[in-house]
């Protein structure tokens, strides 16, 4: 059976890895607003049209139910207006 | 029950309880963007949570101690309560994307959005754990997690190149989107080596009254039932790498995920797919509020016990009770499950040598091991890949985004 130990202070060496990875967490958490760049917004459109033929030849082999295949071009159509809202708004000349 | 049962149990358990909505996700992503090129992650990450998993059930089988009880003691209540701190804050992000994740399962099969399932979950949760007993929460949920296998089979039928895989095991360098192979590679790792799993399993094994003849049944639970375990995300990731990577198709929301299944499997892949999500992602989400409430307990000293009548050990079912419908909050706010997950498993990456290290402390401590401490190359493993996992996040999760 083991001895009870009770109450010894963290060791240096951690509580430096504390204060470390307090600036990290303050790091990541300060980029939270990064923007998203032109060509990731394209390849978001292509990776949504594959996605769409995928979804419609598991249609039509009656893979996927009706309901779920609304669901998926619901999400398609939001998230290719939202990579073109980006597209246009980079292709805009800056004043 | 015979040693050999509660080993058999002790694995399957394992295998079942493996997959949950972090490295489902993250093993997907991966799969379509790189191919099978991450798959070093997923192994790395289980060679990781294999350690973990073992010394935290050592630890208990030997000095009777729950995790939290022994840092407590060892390292006094002003580092409990900093630790305490980054681990319920993980924990609480990844309890509210797994709650997310049955809500999309029922979204899914329903066609009503995910936000408004998250209360009804978050009710179920909490009435199974109010009810329920420990050995329900840890076995019952896990065997039913076996349907996660159906990525398995699904995988074989996709005929993969098993030299090909098998190649991939090897860590290699990004040929292309260097800051997203490395985010998506830190969110791989942060998902298999959630810090919730080996403090879930320390509590389990004093729950269930280990002592040290349970050391082999520890050792081979934790290799072969992880080991198992990390199969089936290697399993999910090669799907993806098959359906979705040569068609150039990239995870931005989960609604593509079930495609994985439907492509190999037809109907009956779409509702092993729902199964699977609905169950993994439910009984991670027990696991996690129980672990809360755990944490809490233990550290502090209170009663506590799923065993237990919540009027015999309050405070600690009182933790479980605010921590689920506050996670559901989340999810009901529509924060998007992917990016909540993806994010959490990143943080969770980063957070790896706070959780860690001071177990590893503990684990050479002759005062709580005796002669059952940690040899080299189990604390050399925990460490290399717990740093690297952290040096990476605190590149890779800025770069990431700021979308360099």
């Amino acid at each position: 059976m083991a001895t009870r130990v009770t109450g010894r202070a963290a060791p240096p060496a951690l509580r430096g890895l504390h204060r470390a990875m307090a600036v990290a967490f303050a790091a990541a958490a300060a980029g939270c607003g990064g923007s998203s760049a032109q060509a990731k917004a394209a390849q978001t459109v292509k990776s949504w049209d594959a996605t769409l033929g995928l979804l419609e030849n598991a249609e039509g082999r009656g893979a996927v139910p009706k309901g779920f295949a609304r669901q998926v071009r619901e999400a398609a159509d939001q998230e290719q207006a939202r990579a073109r809202g980006t597209l246009q708004t980079a292709g805009k000349p800056t004043s | 029950m015979s040693k050999l049962f509660e080993i058999a149990l002790g694995i399957v358990t394992g295998i079942g309880g493996f997959l949950e909505t972090g490295s489902l996700a993250t093993a997907a992503q991966a799969g379509a963007a790189f191919g099978y090129q991450l798959a070093w992650a997923i192994a790395l990450g289980t060679i990781c949570i294999a350690f973990l998993i073992e010394m935290a059930g050592r630890l208990a089988a030997v000095s009777h101690h729950t995790l939290p009880d022994a840092m407590r003691e060892r390292f006094g209540i002003t580092f409990l309560v900093v630790e305490f701190a980054v681990v319920r804050l993980v924990s609480f992000l990844v309890l509210a994307s797994e709650i997310g994740g049955v809500c999309l399962a029922l979204q899914f099969a329903s066609g009503v959005s995910f936000r408004w399932w998250a209360p009804v979950v978050a009710a179920l949760a909490w009435l199974l754990l109010w009810k329920g007993t420990f050995g329900m929460v840890e076995k019952g949920v896990s065997l039913l997690g076996l349907v996660t296998l159906a990525f398995v089979v699904g995988a074989v039928r996709l005929h993969p190149s098993p030299g090909a895989v098998a190649a991939a095991l090897l860590p290699s360098l990004p040929s292309h989107e260097p800051a997203k192979y490395w985010f998506t590679a830190v969110s791989i790792l942060g998902a298999s080596v959630s810090p919730y799993l080996f403090y879930f399993y320390s509590a389990g094994a004093v729950e269930d009254h280990w002592d040290e003849s349970y050391l082999n049944m520890n050792r081979a639970t934790s290799g072969l039932g992880m080991g198992f375990g990390g199969v089936v995300a290697v399993a999910v990731l090669v799907c993806a790498a098959l359906v979705l990577h040569p068609l150039g198709i990239r995870v931005d929301r989960y609604e593509q995920i079930p495609l994985l299944l439907t492509t190999p499997l037809g109907r009956t892949g779409f509702i092993l797919f729902i199964a699977a999500l609905a169950i993994a992602c439910f009984g991670a989400a027990l696991e996690i509020a129980l672990q809360l409430g755990y944490l809490a307990a233990q550290g502090f000293g209170w009663p506590w016990g799923e065993n237990l009548r919540p009027r015999d050990a309050a405070r600690f079912s009182l933790v479980y009770t605010v921590s689920l419908p506050l996670a559901s909050l989340v999810i009901l706010a529509g924060v998007d499950p992917l990016k909540l997950t993806v994010f959490s498993m990143a943080l969770t990456a980063l957070s790896l040598p706070i959780t860690v290290v001071p177990l590893l402390v503990l684990m050479n401590d002759r005062m709580y091991l005796e002669d059952q401490g940690n040899g080299w190359v189990s604390n050399a493993a925990v460490l290399g890949i717990s740093v690297l996992a952290c040096v990476v996040a605190l590149v890779a999760i800025p770069l990431q985004l700021f979308g360099s």
